[in-house]
């Protein structure tokens, strides 16, 4: 692959695919117009700096798509909102330019330890890309880590978890399909193929009774369920009869035969909305059909400089935590026990995968991975020490968030996503390339 | 080929936490599940004690310095019957928590479904509810994501069809490290809501015959999802009330009454309640009333030892039923002393009705340390007493004892 030159180009362009091969860079001009313009009104020096610039850049934009978010709660005119939310597309956008590349590496280092005729580099691609947002969402640039490599991390963990899924999935007949699906995810499925909410209880009901008296009679193999008998049926519709008062909307009765069909459906809709067919979510970035969009761009989009005075100022503030940070982060790895150390480095530095070092080493995998979790255990707990004496962030501000002590919908800040971003400076700091 | 590929091929995240299923465990668990009332009741069953065997040991290794499962393990069964999830105590350095465990077996983990049961019955209210996938095909256990009880009190969604509080996966906690962080680093942060009333004052608002008829109907095995089939309410205050559930669940299974004092008189412990540590003794009545021919006369009684926590520290006590010869007939003494040392001050020993109501001289408080605390009760025919002891010790739910007479 090309790799992408000037700063224009890297906030700009889009990967092309040829088949599962990169095939070139394509250009979104609205993109590249804006980002010209940014570059020539910025007083920053940093900013068109080859070398630097691409950090400076990926901070400022997060940050500007970010802002929002902060000042959200806050009551807006409605021609503010309208011009905000444009701002952060354009900061989306230039963001999703920008990762494209590491979300190519990160296709690339999966889909080639993963043998599937099913999944190749591009289709790796697609499913990581459809997850940007959440990494836009997960990643903190308080904390100082990289966004490139924060990235990279999670858009690989996407992969994994979602080609497990997908092969779970693939070995199951409908009949056990059925029973490992969530409540949740089945409605959304069923949502998906236009049923009514009111279809929706009702099918939902008859799943219930489903699970409930269509139950693996043996120790294994619950995904090889076979189709239910016609006496099963009627149990299943039986229950649901008994049931079905529950329903806010008054329901007919319900015979076998119709609950052996609204299944059939159920699994249907479920596995099409599981895991459709890739469809092509780059082809979702704006510019092609977005053209009033490039139209509306005002001046004020535009940086101005008093704004990125702070933004300077706060990039180096970030840099000089992002080097303290690795400083405190080196100085517990060589604390560690050298088997711990021999470990990591193996691990995030030769690129093996924990069962090749578990055969190399002889022992499970279950034990490799439980060793490097307690390892980075150590480590997050230096940073979580390290940010409450230096940043000020409570360890436990994004815990208190999740218990609902201030809940809101974004998880900013505070350590719930310093997994991720750790494991992101250990692939870093050992060096491993992609 | 897909079907021998393993999840494994692929790295694991480090943090998620995978957990081998012992094909041994995997066993005994479906072996043991198999006198549960229905396929579906013996399916949780089976996931539920895999859950527990598999994630206990990992709680111990990487967690809390003990784990035990908040009710003795031959007892467990009487919750898996009617409702998933089990809870898990765990003591730390300082401080205890309980974590509930919730088995799924889907595989998109696109949400945490919690029993009403476990955030609404304030004695089986948990500080942490994990998402527990287990895959038995493949044989392994994934801790998925957990949540506190606030954050799914509060923000969960209660689903009135099928009592259950959710929440999506986004909201959930999927970095276990920070859990285990949390221990040392969250300043005793609420992880419960508060809930209006205490475990008691439940079970108190249902009469002994509405308790009755209500066991009579839910027990019928034929009735498959009977957690539905009446009030909240009412059925939380059977589920909680130990002695009703278990008793409940000995008639769904078609079993005897085991916790019949009388019976085991007559034909020794019944295993189920010689499994959680009862046992019958024989020994000289007390030291101050032996005097003569009384002293050759053997009493037989009955003991178990419960686990209470003193300063932190775990003390073994011994609480002992005994006959009293005399005048009254059916009449009972129960006795509670400690292990190694004396009865420390504060401990109560108290004695309720069946349906959890205090009586007359019903219960005794150390003011000092003592040797021993007792209750002496006379009991009618076919009446039930539950014993209770503050603190309340471990894994302790109201058991129901029963004296029939000797015939």
């Amino acid at each position: 692959m090309r790799t992408r030159q000037t700063l224009i180009e890297i906030f700009s362009s889009f990967l092309q695919f040829e088949g599962d091969r990169f095939k070139s860079w394509h250009r979104d001009p609205r993109l590249q117009r804006h980002m010209e313009r940014c570059c020539q009104a910025s007083t920053v020096k940093l900013a068109t700096d080859e070398v630097q610039g691409e950090r400076y850049w990926a901070l400022h934009w997060h940050q500007q798509w970010s802002s929002q978010f902060q000042a959200g709660s806050q009551p807006k005119s409605q021609n503010q909102s309208q011009s905000t939310s444009l701002s952060q597309t354009i900061a989306r956008d230039h963001l999703l330019a920008y990762l494209q590349e590491t979300c190519y590496w990160a296709a690339y280092k999966v889909s080639a330890r993963f043998s599937s005729t099913q999944y190749g580099l591009y289709d790796c691609f697609q499913l990581a890309i459809a997850q940007f947002e959440k990494v836009l969402t997960g990643f903190d640039a308080q904390q100082g880590f990289d966004l490139k490599n924060y990235a990279g991390a999670t858009f690989r963990s996407f992969i994994r978890d979602h080609l497990r899924q997908r092969r779970e999935v693939d070995i199951c007949t409908d009949w056990s399909l059925l029973r490992k699906v969530s409540q949740k995810r089945l409605h959304l499925a069923l949502q998906n193929q236009g049923l009514s909410d009111r279809e929706i209880a009702s099918y939902i009901l008859a799943w219930q009774a489903y699970k409930l008296v269509y139950v693996p009679a043996q120790e294994t193999g619950s995904r090889q369920l076979a189709a239910p008998d016609l006496s099963t049926w009627e149990a299943i519709s039986a229950q649901y009869n008994r049931e079905r008062h529950c329903l806010s909307a008054p329901a007919n009765t319900l015979i076998a035969k119709q609950a052996e069909t609204w299944m059939v459906a159920a699994a249907k809709a479920v596995r099409s909305y599981l895991y459709p067919s890739a469809v092509s979510m780059n082809a979702t970035r704006p510019g092609q059909d977005a053209g009033e969009f490039i139209d509306s761009f005002t001046d004020d989009d535009q940086v101005s400089p008093l704004g990125e005075l702070m933004a300077e100022e706060a990039y180096s503030l970030r840099q000089q935590q992002y080097t303290q940070l690795g400083d405190i982060l080196a100085a517990t790895v060589a604390q560690l026990e050298p088997d711990a150390q021999k470990l990591i480095a193996l691990y995030y530095g030769d690129t093996l995968t924990q069962k090749a070092i578990a055969d190399q080493l002889g022992i499970k995998q279950y034990a490799i991975s439980r060793q490097l979790t307690r390892i980075k255990k150590t480590l997050l707990l230096a940073l979580a020490q390290w940010s409450e004496k230096t940043l000020h962030i409570p360890p436990a501000s994004d815990l208190l968030n999740h218990s609902g002590l201030n809940h809101s919908g974004l998880n900013h800040s505070g350590l719930n996503h310093s997994g991720a971003a750790l494991e992101a400076w250990l692939t870093n700091y050992y060096g491993s390339k992609i | 080929m897909t079907s021998t590929a393993s999840p494994f091929d692929l790295d694991i995240d480090l943090n998620r936490v995978y957990l081998e299923i012992d094909p041994a465990l995997r066993a005994a668990a479906w072996s043991q599940s198999q006198h549960l009332a229905t396929p579906a009741s013996r399916w949780r069953a089976y996931l539920n004690q895999i859950s527990l065997q598999t994630v206990q040991p990992w709680l111990t290794e990487a967690i809390a310095s003990r784990a035990m499962p908040m009710l003795a393990m031959p007892l467990l069964p009487t919750i898996w019957e009617w409702v998933d999830g089990v809870g898990v105590d765990l003591t730390f350095e300082k401080g205890s928590e309980r974590w509930v465990l919730l088995p799924t077996e889907a595989i998109d983990e696109d949400e945490l479904r919690v029993p009403q049961e476990w955030i609404d019955i304030p004695s089986w209210v948990g500080d942490y509810y994990l998402q527990v996938r287990v895959n038995v095909d493949d044989g392994w256990v994934k801790i998925a994501g957990l949540a506190t009880h606030r954050a799914l009190k509060i923000n969960g969604y209660l689903d009135s069809s099928d009592r259950t509080y959710s929440l999506p996966a986004s909201d959930l906690i999927t970095d276990i490290n920070l859990i285990s962080l949390s221990q040392t680093l969250l300043p005793a942060a609420s992880k419960r809501a508060s809930l209006a009333e205490s475990p008691l004052s439940l079970a108190r608002s249902m009469a002994l015959s509405q308790a009755q008829q209500l066991i009579t109907r839910l027990s019928n095995p034929e009735l498959l999802n009977p957690r539905l089939a009446v009030d909240f309410a009412s059925w939380s205050a059977l589920m909680a009330h130990g002695g009703w559930r278990r008793q409940m669940t000995e008639q769904r299974w078609g079993r005897p009454a085991a916790f019949s004092v009388g019976q085991w008189l007559q034909s020794g412990i019944t295993q189920i309640a010689a499994q959680i540590g009862w046992q019958s003794v024989s020994f000289q009545p007390a030291a101050e009333g032996a005097r003569g021919e009384e002293a050759s006369m053997a009493t037989t009684g009955f003991l178990r030892t419960v686990e209470i926590l003193e300063e932190n520290r775990i003390e073994n006590y011994v609480l002992q039923i005994s006959l009293l010869e005399g005048d009254m007939p059916n009449a009972w003494r129960f006795e509670l002393r400690k292990l190694n040392g004396l009865v420390a001050q504060g401990v109560v020993l108290r004695l309720l009705s069946e349906d959890l109501q205090p009586f007359e001289n019903n219960e005794v408080t150390a003011r000092e340390p003592v040797d021993l605390l007792y209750v002496d009760v006379a009991l009618a025919p076919g009446e039930g007493i539950v014993w209770a002891i503050e603190p309340v010790p471990a894994q302790y739910e109201p058991e129901i004892l029963r004296f029939d007479p000797l015939s």
